[in-house]
């Protein structure tokens, strides 16, 4: 307005003191800006889980039993101690250079994977996790990012160190190349996308950081579900070090080394026992474990006179002694046994008193973080998308392994040739002829895409 | 203070003029800026047409500039030159009509060639004796947040069993028309290689057909220039021409991989490589 009269009478003056004015509460509001974007945001910290802790109190509690409140900053302050934050990762090498642990990650490559995001080419790489990961599977690793819930299915909750897609056999830990796979394929058909364009030390890095978060996360499960034995005792009784007892009495030298004794077996359960007893061996050389795929018959060639009759022996054991269609039902479109659970919904779900009718009943595990039970889908054949690979030898594993957290089994009475018959069969589904399982069955009109 | 408001004016022309120099020129801090290589034969007449639209915009906006500038200056409030005022001119406006439509209706016929050629007329091959068109190569299926390319298999058709999928890799031969359908999972995504000069818009339910021919060795990349959702920055891709014989050989590898191993003692089992060359 003022600029407007100011025209109008020609009172230039006024027009630049409005422009002066304007020029000043522009550079206020870039000094504002810059002041509050200078402001840094408080350092994230690992998430604890108290989902499983809460699960573990409720179990117990059942039998009477309750928690000190105390435990979650104890298991909290031992994990920081061994793993380190966010920022910071460490991990517990405890033989030195000798730890077999150093064939699982290196600490190089978690210090490329952590820490806040660091774009600039030049200097050190930073941040790659925080960059391309934790949006959707959190900081701590717990498949509760951001994005999460909004997922179908929902991102990967490393903590439990199931792995679904791997050419290890079931409760067996992926390999490097699985891992790095994944990461370079994505999982086709859910919201994990591949990060090919990424340089391969980059792709190292992260793998690295997932077993890093995994063995976290698994350690941590381990400390939460022993606490029932510890009769609200610390996990770490520290007062077992100190030199004189509670009314300031120096306590005797026979006393003092027995002390010091328990304490060092205390120390030994946490990280000797839960941790380089337990968790790491079964990281170490994975790809000894690596399960077969034995030669396929002749017949899976798709030109070959005997694949039509593979396809049949493979059609024959989809309803028949595989049962393959009590869950991927009866046109293969996955809609047999739709209301299961995987086994990250299942490991909460399955808590004392808890019924996944009545949300009631888990009200506490939504808040405490438990995202939304949702059934597990059997895959719909109809689509010729593969989440663990499209390569024949990715879906024998499938079959023969079963995957992991699923209930999808493994199939140890399916003969070699019988498990490619299956292959060749599913992988044949998404291309049938749409007349063709119409003679037998019901007309599914859903058969579209 | 007398010509204060006529010379700010004129430097929005002036400056905007200087950008696209530097620009051009690759002066700093604009190295860059400009149009990146092209590597696509069809490219060289989308750029032939560029440089021409942005002449012909050149001379018109600094003739613009130029004349509204004069009259500011001329006409400056403070000075007692008083512009002669008319409220119409039908000369006047006729020729302000008609240049700019013969300008537009020369753009519009100067182009069409290459409108049909990049989009309307696909590549032919001969089949049987009969000319059709050129099947896709790749069947690229867009998604929240990437790419999928699945490879014709042995047989030269997408969409059928034998068919390969890799995911943010796209692997295509130089020296050859290459045909690719544009497919979308979910919402409108659109398929942007800048250094083939290629954009596509991916609706869904609709299947868009685009094709080129690249005429060097290079890597580039692939981006999502339709807002997709909170993933959409990281929607990239990764597109590498190769000559014809490291296609053959690529497509080979992964041909290999689609066929597990079968039993070498049995006489049935067939030489699948060597069958499977293209
Ligand atoms: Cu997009």
């Amino acid at each position: 307005m003022e600029i407007l009269r100011g025209i109008k009478t020609g009172k230039l003056k006024t027009v630049r003191h409005v422009l002066l004015q304007f020029i000043c509460l522009l550079g206020l509001i870039v000094i504002l800006i810059i002041m509050t974007g200078c402001n840094p945001s408080p350092e994230p910290q690992f998430r604890f889980n108290r989902v499983a802790l809460l699960k573990q109190e409720k179990n117990d509690l059942a039998e009477g039993e309750r928690f000190s409140n105390a435990y979650q900053s104890e298991i909290g302050d031992i994990l920081t101690a061994l793993y380190g934050t966010p920022n910071e990762p460490r991990f517990p090498f405890l033989l030195g250079e000798e730890d077999p642990a150093h064939d699982v990650l290196s600490l190089n490559n978690l210090q490329l994977a952590a820490g806040p995001v660091a774009a600039d080419r030049l200097e050190k790489t930073a941040g790659l996790y925080r960059e391309h990961c934790s949006h959707c599977h959190g900081i701590t690793g717990d498949g509760a990012g951001g994005t999460a819930a909004s997922l179908e299915p929902y991102p990967r909750d490393f903590r439990l160190g199931k792995f679904k897609f791997k050419s290890t056999p079931l409760r067996r830990m992926p390999t490097n190349d699985d891992l790095t796979r994944i990461l370079k394929n994505g999982i086709p058909g859910t919201a994990m996308p591949s990060f090919r364009t990424l340089p391969d030390n980059e792709i190292a890095a992260l793998v690295d950081y997932v077993k890093y978060l995994t063995i976290r996360g698994q350690h941590e499960r381990r400390l939460i579900a022993e606490l029932s034995n510890l009769d609200n005792a610390p996990i770490l009784d520290f007062k077992l070090l100190a030199d004189a007892d509670e009314e300031g009495q120096p306590i005797d030298e026979e006393m003092k080394a027995e002390n010091t004794e328990t304490f060092e077996a205390q120390l030994y359960t946490v990280v000797g026992e839960y941790l380089a007893e337990d968790i790491i061996p079964r990281w170490v050389d994975p790809d000894d474990e690596i399960s077969e795929v034995n030669n396929a018959p002749a017949g899976f060639q798709s030109k070959h006179p005997a694949h039509s009759a593979l396809l049949q022996t493979g059609k024959d054991l989809f309803y028949g002694k595989a049962n393959c269609v009590q869950c991927h039902g009866e046109t293969g479109l996955g809609d047999g046994q739709t209301a299961n659970y995987d086994d990250w919904t299942n490991d909460w779900l399955k808590t004392i008193g808890v019924d996944v009718n009545q949300p009631a009943t888990y009200q506490d595990f939504m808040m405490a973080g438990a995202l939304h039970p949702r059934p597990i889908r059997p895959r719909n054949l109809r689509t010729p998308i593969f989440r663990g690979g499209n390569l024949p030898s990715d879906v024998y594993r499938r079959i023969a392994n079963g995957i992991e957290g699923t209930p999808m089994p493994s199939s140890p009475t399916l003969t070699t040739d019988e498990i490619w018959a299956l292959v060749s069969y599913v992988k044949s589904l998404p291309f049938e002829d749409q007349g063709s399982p119409e003679n037998e069955l019901p007309v599914n009109d859903r058969i579209v895409d | 203070m007398n010509r204060f408001w006529s010379i700010l004016f004129c430097l929005v022309p002036i400056l905007g003029t200087a950008t696209f120099v530097m620009a051009a020129w690759g002066l700093p801090p604009f190295q860059g800026a400009w149009l990146p290589k092209n590597y696509s034969v069809a490219g060289e007449t989308i750029d032939h047409l560029f440089y021409l639209l942005n002449w012909i915009s050149a001379v018109i906006f600094i003739g613009t500039g130029a004349v509204i500038g004069w009259v500011l200056w001329k006409y400056d409030h403070r000075r007692r030159d008083q512009a002669s005022y008319f409220s119409h001119n039908t000369q006047l406006e006729i020729v302000w009509t008609i240049i700019p439509a013969i300008i537009l209706i020369f753009i519009a016929f100067y182009q069409m060639n290459s409108w049909a050629e990049t989009k309307m007329i696909r590549p032919t091959i001969s089949q049987n004796g009969q000319t059709i068109n050129k099947p896709p190569m790749v069947l690229v299926m867009a998604k929240r947040f990437g790419w999928e390319f699945h490879y014709a298999g042995p047989d030269g058709l997408i969409e059928t069993q034998d068919d390969d999928y890799i995911e943010n890799e796209l692997v295509l031969p130089v020296g050859t028309d290459v045909v690719l359908q544009l497919e979308t999972r979910d919402v409108i995504h659109s398929f942007f290689v800048p250094q083939l000069r290629v954009k596509q818009d991916i609706v869904p339910g609709m299947k868009q057909f685009i094709w080129f021919r690249g005429t060097d060795i290079a890597e580039m990349d692939i981006a999502c220039t339709e807002l997709c959702g909170w993933g959409h920055y990281t929607m990239k891709g990764r597109l590498r021409l190769v000559s014809q014989k490291d296609y053959n050989l690529w497509l080979t590898e992964r041909r290999a991989m689609q066929t597990p191993a079968m039993d070498p003692d049995d006489p049935e089992t067939p030489q699948v490589l060597e069958e499977r060359l293209p």
